[in-house]
């Protein structure tokens, strides 16, 4: 009697002891995938920050920059954001945007939108509209950033928020 | 044995449960969180954002229409206004009073800065818009908050645009000022009736100086001390045989002053039943002087001891104030080379504690302590530099280790012009094109009577007020004939300046010689441009003469004047000018010489700013 009081008590321990081993286990490797999440998102935080910032307060370089010479990509223009330019950026090839941007393993997505939190479309052409990259598609993280401005929408004076999206 | 088993088991399932929880809470409770870092960099790009569009949009490109005509339609704008930077037309109603500021910032930025984001205008400090009151989130619940700020200026509306317009400049002056000299604390044995104390106060005064009035309060350590009285090598009629304290008037001694540098004795003597004498820190020396010198204010960066002899050790408590943030100190003393001083030591007393720098033999007559060393001990003891701005401390020197009874011996002396604490502080802002002027406050009650020093005219409870309505103020001094008896707990010591506790010995400690108190502005409210109060209130057993203290305010006066307003003539544009000039100058100076910049204006304006403008934005 008492050796088989022994064994299952001994068996007992053991169970708990994978229990807990396996539980510790799952913890732990949740805590590891959280830990990798968040330096992910504080990383897509400083570029998107730095991006936003980059279109939003420099013109690029050249200062009359195209699609084919575009050296430093940049929307700011006396005071407000050149619809011009973003229209060179929409002509532009996704991966050498993302490389300019230093966007990293990120995907990218710019828009600007109205006081409505419509993305703005060139009037007289209503289906071009002002965004570029790749549209959020079952992201893992994303980031927004919020930059605020004006453009000249075809003699029209806009109040507009530029949105830098950046998601994996 | 078997019972063992299974409790052994229990504890192991229990164990197991506990931890199960913990790890249940731990995952429940874990939150993921953006970085207040990000959300700041955010908030200050949009707030950045939003100045640009204020500063490089036109109004009529970022304000509705709708409102703009009503504001075209009731006469606050007019067309022009629409192609100006909303900026400009913002501080231009700002500068007018007009409340509609306020309705086109917020038009401006309202549906362009996110939902979540709190935000303000402000111009040089006022507010003109906050979105608290509204869906956006309040700014008393901020959690991040950043601001931006643009300098912008530009021209007023709803004034006259040609004429002529003037300013005025107080080249010269004729202003009266007064300088006190405040007696420090120092005492020395007379337990030898032959030993004297023979203090030395210098009173600068400048070179143009007139002498209006002067007075001189005396007080010796002990009620029953003799002193004999000096100025500039005259011995003082009036002063002779004075016991316990004196107070002498222009006609004893002031034929003997003269501009620039005064030289002024008090040698303190024995007394029966006295075994030390000397200042008690409440002696002053007041001079009413006339002077065309615009800036008359002391430096404080240099404050030097008084000179002394005597012949038994000496305990010298000088009060330092210093109206600036302070960076470094150093402390000179010369002891004369070849006398027999064995030792200096030095201590730095605050708020009633003295805390001990070192002992130090004097090399060549010179003792000296430097920053590193003071600071340390500071330090050490939980105070820094910075609690002791605008407000008294004290250092205090022993030549000789201090009895307060000792036979006479040989001479001690302190240099009074080689002997100095040295501060560096970050002096006083915009002192250039100001009058500073010092005033002696005349205005206090008291009550309260306190009867167990035997001596008349103590009080538990004294008041000054005074008006410093159109000036700076800087500072406030006062200087105390205080006493005490002792007793255990001690007496509660409140100090209240505006309503403001400034002291309070049920929290700090008490303060037993309650020879010197003084304050800048600092904290916000507590000397104002208005009425001022300034309380003591004290318990049974300490008490001041209020009317031997001495409370005194320096404050800042403008020695111009703007432009103000559209006039016909030239002539009549310099008169207005300096008439405001007088006016702001007030019965403390008189211009002697004013010079006026005038011009013509036709169709420019004259302008507003330069001001702060600022966008606060919270989240």
């Amino acid at each position: 009697m008492k050796a088989e009081l022994f064994s299952s008590d001994f068996i007992i321990s053991i169970l708990l002891f994978f229990t807990a081993i396996t539980i510790i286990t799952v913890y732990y490797q949740n805590l590891q995938s959280d830990v990798y999440e968040a330096n992910t998102r504080n990383d897509m935080y400083s570029k998107a920050i730095n991006i936003a910032s980059l279109l939003a307060e420099s013109g690029g370089y050249p200062h009359f920059w195209n699609s084919s010479n575009v050296k430093v990509i940049g929307l700011y223009d006396s005071g407000k954001f050149n619809l011009t330019k973003f229209e060179e950026l929409k002509n532009m090839n996704y991966q050498t945007v993302k490389s300019m941007l230093g966007t990293g393993p990120y995907n990218v997505f710019i828009s600007l939108k109205n006081v409505t939190g419509d993305i703005i479309e060139k009037p007289s052409m209503p289906s071009y509209n002002y965004s570029y990259g790749l549209n959020i598609d079952s992201a893992e993280n994303v980031v927004l950033v919020k930059r605020l401005g004006i453009v000249n929408l075809e003699g029209n004076t806009t109040k507009v928020t530029m949105e830098v999206v950046l998601w994996v | 044995m078997g019972m063992k088993g299974i409790v052994l088991t229990l504890d192991s399932i229990i164990a197991l449960l506990i931890m199960i929880t913990v790890i249940s809470l731990l995952i429940f409770f874990r939150t993921e969180t953006i970085s207040p870092f990000f959300t700041a960099q955010q908030l200050h790009s949009l707030s950045e954002d939003a100045l640009t569009i204020l500063s490089e949009s036109t109004l009529r490109e970022v304000t509705n229409q709708t409102l703009l005509n009503y504001f075209i339609q009731n006469g606050v704008l007019n067309q022009s206004d629409l192609d100006k930077k909303a900026i400009d037309v913002i501080g231009a109603l700002w500068s007018a009073n007009k409340p509609e500021a306020a309705n086109i910032s917020k038009d401006i930025l309202n549906d362009i800065v996110p939902d979540n984001i709190g935000y303000q205008v402000l111009i040089n400090g006022d507010n003109i818009y906050n979105s608290s009151d509204t869906t956006r989130p309040s700014y008393n619940d901020a959690t991040v908050e950043i601001s931006s700020a643009r300098i912008a200026s530009g021209y007023e509306k709803y004034k006259p645009t040609s004429g002529y317009v003037a300013r005025a400049l107080a080249r010269a002056v004729k202003k009266n000022n007064t300088l006190v000299v405040m007696g420090d604390v120092i005492t020395t044995s007379v337990q030898s009736s032959q030993n004297r104390l023979n203090v030395t106060y210098i009173a600068d005064i400048p070179d143009d100086a007139t002498i209006l009035d002067t007075y001189w309060f005396i007080e010796a350590a002990w009620a029953t001390n003799k002193f004999s009285c000096y100025m500039n090598g005259n011995k003082i009629a009036g002063c002779e045989g004075s016991i316990g304290n004196t107070k002498l008037y222009s006609g004893d001694y002031k034929q003997w002053m003269i501009s620039g540098r005064n030289i002024a004795n008090v040698i303190f003597k024995y007394a029966a039943g006295t075994i030390t004498t000397g200042d008690d820190g409440a002696t002053h020396l007041v001079i009413v002087y006339n002077t065309s010198k615009l800036s008359t204010l002391e430096d404080y960066g240099k404050q030097y001891f008084q000179s002394v002899t005597s012949n038994a050790s000496i305990e010298y408590e000088k009060p330092i104030f210093v109206p600036g943030n302070i960076s470094e100190m150093a402390v000179r003393l010369n002891v004369v080379n070849g006398t027999s001083v064995n030792n200096v030591t030095l201590s730095l007393r605050w708020n009633g504690v003295n805390y001990k720098i070192s002992s130090k033999v004097p090399v060549d007559g010179i003792a000296q302590w430097n920053n590193t060393e003071i600071k340390n001990v500071l330090n050490s003891n939980g105070i820094s530099y910075n609690i002791l701005k605008g407000r008294f401390f004290w250092f205090i020197a022993d030549i000789d280790t201090y009895h307060r009874s000792e036979p006479l011996g040989y001479g001690r002396e302190i240099n009074g012009s080689d002997s100095y604490v040295s501060i560096n502080y970050t002096a006083l802002e915009e002192i250039y094109n100001y009058i500073d002027i010092t005033r002696i406050l005349t205005n206090f009650t008291y009550s309260n009577s306190e009867t167990c020093l035997g001596l008349s005219d103590f009080y538990r409870y004294s008041r000054w007020n005074f008006n410093l309505t159109n000036k700076i103020p800087l500072f406030a001094k006062w200087q105390f004939a205080w006493g005490y008896c002792s007793q255990s707990p001690p007496p509660k010591q409140l100090v209240i300046a505006n309503n403001i506790v400034l002291y309070n010995s049920s929290i700090n400690p008490f303060i037993y010689a309650f020879a010197r108190f003084g304050y800048d502005t600092d904290p916000q409210g507590i000397l104002i441009s208005s009425d001022n109060k300034f309380e003591l209130n004290f318990t049974t057993g300490y008490a001041v003469n209020t009317i031997n203290s001495l409370g005194e305010a320096t404050f800042l006066i403008p020695a111009s004047v703007s432009y103000n307003g559209i006039f016909e003539t030239n002539t009549s544009a310099e008169n207005d000018a300096n008439q405001r000039l007088r006016s702001i100058l007030g019965e403390d100076v008189s211009a002697t010489e004013i010079v006026n910049q005038s011009y013509s204006v036709a169709g420019v304006p004259y302008m507003w700013g330069p001001v702060s403008v600022r966008i606060r934005m919270w989240i």
